[in-house]
């Protein structure tokens, strides 16, 4: 189990190296594709619990979403809490986003990238 | 052999990274049926069936597989049916962690 | 705060050694100084008012419509459904102590012979079939109203689940109930103790989430969103697919198992159903 997890750690970091060194420039239109998966209720659904500027009739049942830079410097922080925030804490509440498959890759990214304009 | 990880890692992670590109794909070569995918899908969901714990949305996914197979849109209907599979094995996965995991939710 | 991780040590200490339950009671006092500790606010009654308990402006909108009860049409086909005789010349009180009237206080209950649970509406499907007739669907339609009504006539009176100790099948499905009720399902990886546990009193969207203690009281419930009376199963079928997961079948093993847990954590309230929610 161990070395499974480590694996998993170093594919982690590695990645978030690549993600970095990978990084393009943000575009307007990543951004709104994001936001638009974040606030429909079929997709991210992400208002049922988070406050989200721009947002209505958002929940509390998880935290504002806020100030989301300072919070995550790393970009690949911020999508390894979407993709699966069991990791860092197993008895989260929030959905694991890619472990689950609830949003494809392609979707997450979109999303950490309007997140992490917030 | 530690070595050996991190060369493991690194290339992982390329093919992690390459699953950010839109295809990540496996059955897109041509050689792979609609048949064994479709039936490969329908044995894990039995699985999750059995386990009493069938997501919502994974039948509907092997259906619309059908139809898109019928309509002679093969790739999507082994998409459709491999998206079937991966839940219904994710949710299997789950029931069998949550018969020893459940008691990490009870606070109190 | 220093005697609370003294009996988290305490607990858990117990845990590692009987990994399998604490008792039914134990289990009931935790819930009641949870929410208690929660919601210093709520009188303990007022918990089988679900969210009403606390969120006021979703309270006065139900009081008004407490007015001309959505429920009242459901209490009323429901009195015909139970007065009237089956083929056989038998009726639905041949069937219950007290003819039926003011027994729902004791639904769900362990049947040891049969080895299983029977909640209130299996056991009108029960009396059905035992008097030749077919059983009705579970979760809407006669078989709620029937269940109004014997709810109606049971107001006031306080739940009082048993879990016998010292039935082995009791305590079994006792403890599977709460298994299933911790259990993580469906897609988006919810256990019921995710939201009505760690979130009670929190909003989803514009929603307000209930506590589990007073989660059984109240059934079957008038539901705005359904626009009809419905059983507990229905909604716990609803709040399956709220999490994307296929929900079980109505009285299933599952969900009579939490319906049995359920209903024993409310013991000591009063019943108060049929009631409306929104």
């Amino acid at each position: 189990m161990r070395p499974i997890l480590m694996l998993s750690l170093l594919v982690l970091l590695t990645s978030s190296q690549y993600a970095l060194a990978d990084e393009v420039p943000l575009n307007e239109d990543a951004i709104e594709r994001g936001k638009a998966i974040v606030f429909a209720r079929s997709r991210g659904n992400c208002l049922a619990c988070h406050a989200i500027k721009g947002g209505d009739l958002a929940g509390n049942y998880g935290p504002p979403l806020l100030l989301m830079k300072a919070r995550y410097p790393k970009r690949a922080d911020l999508r390894s809490k979407i993709w699966d925030a069991s990791v860092r804490e197993p008895t989260t509440r929030m959905p694991p986003y890619g472990r689950h498959r609830i949003l494809t890759e392609d979707e997450i990214d979109l999303v950490v990238d309007f997140i992490h304009t917030l | 052999m530690i070595g050996k990880y991190v060369f493991l890692a690194m290339g992982l992670a390329i093919v992690a990274g390459c699953g950010l590109q839109p295809s990540r794909d496996r059955s897109a070569s041509p050689t792979v049926s609609f048949a064994e995918t479709y039936a490969a899908a329908e044995a894990a969901l039995a699985k999750a069936a059995a386990s009493r714990n069938v997501w919502s949305k994974t039948e509907g996914l092997l259906q619309q597989s059908k139809i898109a197979n019928d309509e002679g849109r093969k790739e999507d209907a082994i998409q459709l049916a491999n998206e079937a599979r991966m839940q219904a094995e994710l949710a299997l996965t789950q029931a069998i962690s949550q018969e020893k995991d459940w008691q990490e939710n009870v606070l109190f | 705060m220093k005697k609370s991780i003294l009996s988290l040590c305490l607990i858990g200490g117990i845990f590692s050694v009987l990994p399998a339950v604490a008792g039914p009671e134990e289990d009931r006092l935790a819930m009641v100084k949870y929410y208690s500790d929660r919601f210093p606010d709520v009188p303990m009654q007022e918990f089988a008012n679900g969210l009403y308990a606390f969120d006021q402006s979703a309270r006065e909108q139900w009081i008004e419509m407490e007015d001309f009860p959505p429920y009242e049409i459901a209490i009323d086909d429901g009195q015909v459904l139970f007065e009237t005789p089956f083929a056989n010349g038998k009726s639905y009180a041949d069937c219950f102590d007290n003819g039926g009237i003011g027994v729902k206080q004791d639904y769900p209950y362990f049947d040891a012979d049969a080895g299983e649970v029977v909640t209130l509406e299996l056991a009108i499907n029960q009396c059905r079939e035992a008097n030749g007739e077919k059983a009705l669907a579970y979760m809407i339609g006669e078989l709620a109203e029937i269940a109004a009504y014997m709810a109606y006539t049971s107001r006031g009176n306080e739940f009082a689940i048993q879990v016998p100790l010292d039935s082995p099948g009791a305590v079994a499905a006792y403890s599977a109930g709460k298994q299933f009720f911790y259990t993580r399902r469906g897609q988006l990886n919810f256990a019921c103790s995710s939201c009505h546990i760690q979130s009670a009193g929190l909003n989803l969207r514009a929603d307000r989430l209930s506590t589990t203690l007073g989660q059984a009281t109240h059934w079957p419930v008038y539901r705005s969103k359904w626009g009809e009376i419905g059983t507990i199963q229905k909604r716990f079928a609803e709040c399956n697919s709220q999490v994307w997961a296929k929900p079980l079948e109505a009285q299933s093993v599952e969900y009579r198992n939490l319906e049995y847990f359920l209903s024993y954590i409310s013991n000591g309230l009063e019943l108060n159903g049929p009631a409306s929610r929104r």
